[in-house]
């Protein structure tokens, strides 16, 4: 269970997260949804304790973030990995090696189902190919705890439904993921609950079908509409 | 099946596994619940939380390790609802076009055979 209190983080004058109150259970799928700049990889950040919060405290099944929980957690950054020289399979053993919790049947399902190549240089590959291997390396780990940013960033539309699949098929019971994205329609029907944050504050919090039935909108039109208003 | 993103997903699969059952599409098995999930593109609890409802209104069954079976009888039972559904809008329609029921009844009689 994640519990987040009176979360605050400011960088240079500016709340990149404001006084966030947060409670995510065990095996939940969350969508954390917002524009670019609304606290999304911030909080993301602090959860896996990238950075330390300015004020409030945070506790993942107990434990405050840090070099403990970095063995439950497995994270999905947006920037790309610097290791551009090293060839695809050579770079996933490489990466495998840290974990004590890698899944090796996981990591040939993932690659097979993304169809990647395993002997080309990383610097070769297409951005989508590049997405679908850092996916190949948060996911094939038996984690507790899967945050992340952005996966669907940069990827053109119709690569997304192979990356929204891959991920799902990856998704076991009681493990929690945060998946966070500001491109709404395709990630959706993943989401249980979606948060929405805009300028550092969640705006709005709920089971997703709970959502649809009080607004009647989607997910997506919810962003568009109340978050712009 | 088309998801309507706008309104909530776990009611949709339950009108779309009833649909599977009443045109006989799903005579015993009931997908799993994962194989479903990935079917639709959905996440496995909205999809669980939709067999949870059907196994309340009596359709299906669960037994754990063995998955989801339709109950005996379910399928006329579900064919009934829909049909009774459809009559009953079909009554509706109608009557707010001036017809009363007894005018109703002299059309339907008048249906070829």
């Amino acid at each position: 269970m994640i519990e987040v209190k009176k979360l605050v983080k400011i960088y240079d004058d500016v709340y990149a997260v404001n006084s966030i109150d947060l409670t995510i259970e065990e095996g939940a799928f969350v969508g954390l949804v917002g524009p670019n700049g609304s606290g999304k990889t911030t909080l993301l950040k602090l959860l896996f304790g990238f950075c330390r919060p300015t004020s409030g405290d945070i506790k993942i099944n107990g434990k405050s973030p840090g070099v403990e929980l970095r063995s439950e957690i497995s994270f999905y950054p947006e920037c790309d990995s610097t290791y551009h020289w090293m060839k695809t399979q050579d770079l996933i053993n490489w990466y495998a090696s840290f974990f004590s919790d890698w899944n090796k049947d996981k990591e040939k399902e993932l690659i097979g189902f993304f169809d990647l190549p395993r002997h080309r240089c990383v610097a070769h590959l297409s951005k989508g190919l590049r997405a679908k291997l850092k996916l190949v390396l948060t996911l094939s780990r038996d984690a507790k705890i899967f945050l992340l940013d952005e996966p669907l960033s940069g990827i053109d539309p119709a690569s997304r439904a192979n990356i929204i699949s891959g991920i799902l098929k990856a998704y076991r019971a009681k493990q929690t993921f945060i998946f966070s994205t500001h491109i709404v329609s395709d990630a959706e029907t993943l989401f249980e609950r979606t948060i929405f944050m805009k300028e550092g504050n969640i705006i709005i919090d709920g089971k997703s079908d709970a959502l649809r039935e009080e607004y009647g909108k989607s997910m997506d039109q919810i962003f568009k509409e109340e978050l712009y208003e | 099946m088309e998801i309507d993103k706008s309104k909530p997903i776990w009611r949709q699969i339950v009108q779309e596994i009833k649909e599977r059952i009443s045109r006989g599409d799903i005579e015993k098995g009931v997908p799993t619940v994962r194989a479903l999930a990935e079917e639709l593109g959905v996440n496995p609890n909205t999809v669980a939380r939709a067999y949870r409802e059907m196994e309340r209104e009596g359709i299906v069954e669960s037994w754990v390790g063995k998955g989801t079976w339709v109950k005996k009888g379910s399928r006329d039972k579900l064919k009934e609802e829909m049909v009774d559904e459809v009559i009953g809008g079909f009554v509706k329609n109608l009557t707010s076009m001036g017809l009363s029921k007894k005018e109703i009844k002299k059309l339907v009689r008048k249906i070829d055979d």
